[in-house]
């Protein structure tokens, strides 16, 4: 009896802690009640898919798969109907202000982002109900890209790597270091341009790639994503640089696998610069400085010299004492 | 004088003959004993036509027979690998030059970093490559974590004052240790103004374990009582093109770590990619204690917008 009640008592505060660590993060109204300024859109989505990825995932996982990181509390699956249930603006207000190990993003963050994160994982429960929905062509703006255009359609070398249906071609404009890339399919033998496919553009590092293209950007309605090269981007010695277009990682369960690349002489040329050619005291014994090169000899010959001077002294002495004995 | 000029006759013919004797008795004796090596060795080639055989216990249990000759093949290649692992650590990688940023707005003492860095190279818990120290400046200004590695300096202090050339700076940058050489004085530990250097006072951790691995320069392991250690820029990752331990186990973004020559760092949690120049420029970032001139390789990004609670602080849901 005594202990049974003992247990109950233990459970019922087990549930209490648990029930008050995870389930009071109290929103003030007026904040709850807020609403998103930022239009869910193609573009939208896309971004704060990017933002979640670089921000969010560490922690919270792949949406759907309920695989954060074990903290206590947990961190929520956004996909989640647990989460979905919180209103836009409780969202807004719990990125913004973090509790716990969850940090809060409003110094890191600027709003639009933070409304861009929300647009994309409401869309995760959208999905459930209408999934891969078009999102309509016309609203992308197009690139202007006029000759480059001709050029991509026309050239027959395709490079592409791709494991889905869509094919990537890339383009250039040498005056203003511009980089084109297309994403197109090919139907009956012709490329057909396809719009709202998410494409980076990126320069070739040694650990990653260096995306010069915009966060999350989508192709227009003519199937294309700029980005312009930085002028002062070091290339290796002789100034080649390997330009990527591809879909990001975290696009391709949906995309499929696509990537082209091509080298260009568009970077400033790297002089090989090695730190161990100067002489230093840090550096191996062949390479010390002069001073103490010079220095160093000049103590032991002048060492030696001393002992020599002695020697002939020591020398002259005998001779002396003995020319004034046979005197 | 003229009595010690004398040379009794007899007594060096005797001596002459004496060695005679004996060299003809030595000659016979090494003929004999040539033939009888050759007869045997003859008779074990019959025996054996591939030489002398061993029997060794191979790595899933079973006993096999091995020529000797080839026993001494394997030794030989160890040999070369670990004279490879020390020349190609004393060259480095060329044409890099690797540079770590630490923003210290993002730190929140996880501690993950020294956790992996401790993993990897064979440190006893009490010893850190890197560590994490909450810092307060002054009375008045606000504490903050700081991840202090080895900083790698362009200008040593460490290195110049080694009296054989165990601890050395390598052309992309890295200072290393070589365990063989270090003769366990201690000069660099009382050179460097960081404190980045450690000493192992005893066994290493798990010293058994490791004892027949081949010595990595790269990697400090096996460790080795009695010499030097300290934060190595993970240089055997870089050479596979991955970022190092602490960098890649942070949960948080504290690091970043890149190529100063490619002007690109990668973060180590979210694996982004930016313009090193860019990101120091635009942050305010600098290097720890530069008025000593020891040129550090690792910076720092103030701790500003930190997206943490600092040190000591309760988390308080503010409104914004």
């Amino acid at each position: 009896m005594n202990l049974k009640g003992l247990f109950t008592a233990a459970i019922l505060s087990i549930v209490f802690i648990l029930g008050y660590a995870q389930g009071t993060w109290v929103v003030p109204a007026a904040e709850k009640a807020r609403k998103n300024p930022v239009a869910s859109s193609a573009e939208s989505i896309s971004k704060g898919k990017n933002l979640y990825n670089t921000h969010c995932k560490s922690c919270h996982g792949d949406p759907g798969k309920n695989n954060g990181l074990p903290l206590n509390p947990k961190p929520t699956d956004p996909a989640s109907d647990q989460y979905q249930k919180n209103t836009d603006g409780e969202m807004f207000y719990k990125i913004t202000n973090g509790r716990g190990a969850m940090p809060s993003f409003k110094a890191t963050l600027p709003e639009q982002d933070r409304w861009n994160i929300i647009n994309f994982v409401r869309s995760l429960s959208k999905k459930k109900v209408a999934d891969n929905a078009a999102e309509p062509a016309g609203q992308a703006e197009a690139t202007e890209a006029p000759a480059v255009a001709a050029e991509v359609t026309a050239s027959e070398n395709d490079t592409t790597v791709a494991t889905g249906k869509i094919r990537l071609a890339l383009g250039f404009d040498e005056d203003s270091k511009t980089i084109y890339a297309r994403a197109f399919r090919i139907e009956n033998d012709k490329r057909i341009p396809t719009s709202g496919v998410p494409v980076e553009i990126a320069v070739k590092r040694y650990f990653r790639d260096l995306r010069l293209s915009e966060a999350g950007v989508l192709t227009d309605v003519n199937g294309y994503v700029s980005a312009v090269f930085p002028e002062d981007l070091p290339a290796d010695t002789a100034g080649n640089v390997v330009i990527i277009a591809r879909i990001p990682e975290s696009e391709q369960e949906e995309f499929g696998m696509a990537v082209t690349q091509q080298t260009k002489t568009w970077g400033i040329k790297l002089i090989p610069h090695n730190i161990k050619d100067a002489r230093s005291l840090w550096n191996d014994n062949h390479k010390l400085p002069l001073w103490l090169l010079f220095s160093y000899l000049a103590a032991v010959s002048g060492a030696l010299v001393t002992f020599a001077y002695i020697l002939s002294l020591v020398w002259k002495i005998y001779k002396i004492g003995k020319s004034s004995f046979q005197a | 004088m003229e009595e010690n000029t004398h040379i009794p006759e007899n007594d060096g013919e005797g001596r002459r003959d004496f060695l005679k004797k004996i060299g003809i008795f030595a000659g016979v004796g090494v003929a004999a004993a040539a033939g009888a090596v050759y007869v045997a060795s003859d008779y074990e080639e019959r025996k054996h036509p591939e030489g002398k055989k061993v029997r060794v216990l191979t790595a899933d249990g079973q006993l096999v027979e091995v020529p000797e000759s080839e026993l001494q093949k394997i030794e030989q290649e160890e040999l070369d690998i670990e004279d490879e692992m020390q020349r190609r650590g004393r060259e480095g990688i060329p044409g890099k030059s690797w540079v770590m940023v630490i923003d210290l707005a993002k730190c929140r003492n996880a501690r993950m970093c020294i956790a992996a860095c401790q993993a990897a190279h064979q440190l006893r818990p009490d010893q850190y490559h890197i560590n994490t120290l909450v810092m307060k400046d002054s009375e008045h200004s606000a504490p903050y974590y700081m991840p202090k590695p080895c900083y790698h300096c362009d200008n040593p202090p460490c290195v110049k004052v080694c009296p054989v050339n165990a601890t050395f700076k390598r052309q992309d940058g890295i200072v290393l240790i070589d365990n063989l050489r270090c003769i366990g004085c201690r000069f660099c530990v009382a050179a460097c103004p960081y404190s980045a250097r450690i000493f192992n006072w005893f066994e290493p951790r798990d010293s058994e374990k490791y004892k027949d691995q081949p010595y990595d320069v790269e990697l400090n392991v096996p460790q080795k009582k009695g010499t030097i250690s300290k934060c190595l820029f993970s240089a055997d990752r870089l050479r596979k093109g991955e970022l190092p331990y602490c960098v890649s186990s942070c949960p948080n973004g504290v690091y970043w770590f890149g190529d100063m020559n490619e002007d690109v760092v990668v973060n180590g949690t979210t694996k982004e990619a930016v313009r090193f120049s860019q990101l120091i420029k635009d942050n305010g970032g600098y290097t720890y204690l530069e008025e000593l001139g020891t040129k550090p390789r690792v910076f720092y990004l103030p701790p500003k917008n930190r997206i943490f609670p600092a040190p000591g602080e309760e988390q308080t849901a503010s409104h914004s």
